[in-house]
């Protein structure tokens, strides 16, 4: 069999059915232009007074953020007043406490994705994540991990993940990495000691990356000889969750 | 391979009417999606992806120019539209670690072999993904294919061929490329 029939059959046994699609693309096109000179009307109409809303808006924002933030220094000052240091290893290693559970498939046509949320992100919350690939090494390869959460998460949330087959531990690399060094690899042209897990702080997440209300963003790999069945935990404060990407 | 109605504006930048824009871009729309989904393995992003690309092409259609050259210019701009596609989704990702080869022999076996070369092929760039996908899966010829990546074809041949490689090493590259 040639490649190109093989390309073609790996990708068509995937690509559902596109019968309206094109009417609906087009329809959708043609439906959004039909706006334009409503909007343009408006706009016109407000543009003085946009430019007035702007500025109100701004100082709005200004002063939100003013008090805002004094609020949290506040907020902060409150919760930091026992001994935080301590306070926050006792976390970490209380979280690193719990034991990992994998689950069992017979074979990997059994492992089934999920769960995900509304949005197609897997995970059951507080946290999801979302990832894509990144790049090839000779060790392996890499995939660059977005972490979110929408709702209020405290202290240190531990994420670690595993080959739900050879068992091998997915290993995490960049600023988040944490916990026990299982390997090394270059990549990129750079040496990085590979983790066994990431240690998320919501003091520290990477907000403007998208607009959830903590962000963060990680290297993640899994060595040439993984199954790509990975079973994913994540450990906090008050909440366990785990989900499974086949 | 699909063709484009050929259809040349009377004068430079004017208005498309409605009907032409739609009997222009319907028979692109499939080749898009196509293209998309083979890019970002996801059908709901590939939608997306040819919907915004459509999107631009209402925009900029009645400026083209040579309006022969829709496909090339719409394939490229849906293969844009997935390269600056913000978050990709969990399942392309994540999902990539299998080696090359699986050696399982099922009754699922064909679905396995499937899934292995999807991976390799997401496993490559945004450029060598996409002239492989362009090539193979589109079956456009080089010359096109060229024309979407905005190269010239030997370049986009030398692309391929690499590209090939790191997909089958070992395959012939003369033979691959039938």
């Amino acid at each position: 069999m040639s490649l190109r029939t093989q390309i073609h059959s790996a990708f068509d046994e995937v690509a559902p059915p596109t019968h309206g699609l094109p009417e609906r693309v087009v329809q959708a096109v043609l439906t959004e232009n039909a706006g334009p000179k409503r909007r343009e009307r408006l706009m016109l109409r407000l543009r003085v007074p946009l430019s007035l809303v702007a500025v109100f808006v701004l100082v709005a924002v200004v002063v939100g953020v003013l008090i805002g933030g004094r609020l949290m220094q506040d907020w902060n000052s409150f919760h930091n007043s026992a001994p935080a240091g301590d306070s926050y290893q006792s976390q970490v290693a209380q979280l690193e406490a719990v034991p990992l559970h994998l689950p069992v498939f017979a074979s990997y046509a059994d492992c089934k994705s999920g769960p995900f949320n509304s949005v197609g992100s897997l995970g059951s919350g507080p946290v999801y994540g979302d990832a894509g690939p990144l790049a090839p090494s000779t060790w392996g390869a890499y995939y660059s991990i977005v972490a979110y959460a929408d709702t209020d998460v405290a202290g240190p949330i531990l994420v670690r993940a595993r080959d739900l087959f050879t068992g091998q531990p997915v290993v995490f690399i960049g600023q988040y990495a944490a916990g026990p060094v299982v390997g090394s690899d270059t990549f990129e042209g750079h040496t990085y000691d590979q983790h066994a897990e990431v240690l998320l702080k919501t003091s520290t997440s990477d907000k403007q990356a998208v607009s959830h209300r903590f962000v963060w963003k990680f290297i993640s790999g899994v060595p040439t000889s993984s199954s790509s069945a990975t079973r994913w935990q994540i450990d906090g404060i008050g909440f366990s969750e785990v989900f499974v990407s086949c | 391979m699909q063709q484009v109605a050929e259809v040349k504006p009377s004068g430079g930048a004017q208005a498309i009417s409605e009907r032409s824009f739609a009997d222009l871009l319907g028979p692109l729309i499939e080749p898009g999606f196509r293209l998309a989904l083979a890019m970002l393995h996801d059908p709901q992003a590939a939608e997306d992806a040819v919907q915004e690309a459509s999107f631009t092409a209402w925009r900029k259609v009645a400026r083209m120019q040579d309006q022969g050259k829709l496909r090339p210019w719409f394939l490229g701009v849906v293969a844009n539209k997935c390269r600056n596609a913000r978050r990709t989704k969990w399942v392309a990702g994540v999902s990539l670690g299998l080696p090359d080869q699986l050696s399982v022999v099922s009754p699922e076996d064909q679905t396995l072999r499937g899934a292995d070369l999807r991976r390799a092929v997401s496993r490559l760039r945004h450029g060598d993904r996409l002239v492989v996908v362009l090539y193979f899966y589109l079956d456009m010829p080089l010359e096109d294919v060229a024309a979407v990546v905005g190269s010239s074809v030997g370049a986009t041949r030398a692309r391929l061929y690499r590209s090939v490689q790191k997909l089958r090493p070992d395959l012939d590259l003369e033979e691959a490329l039938r």
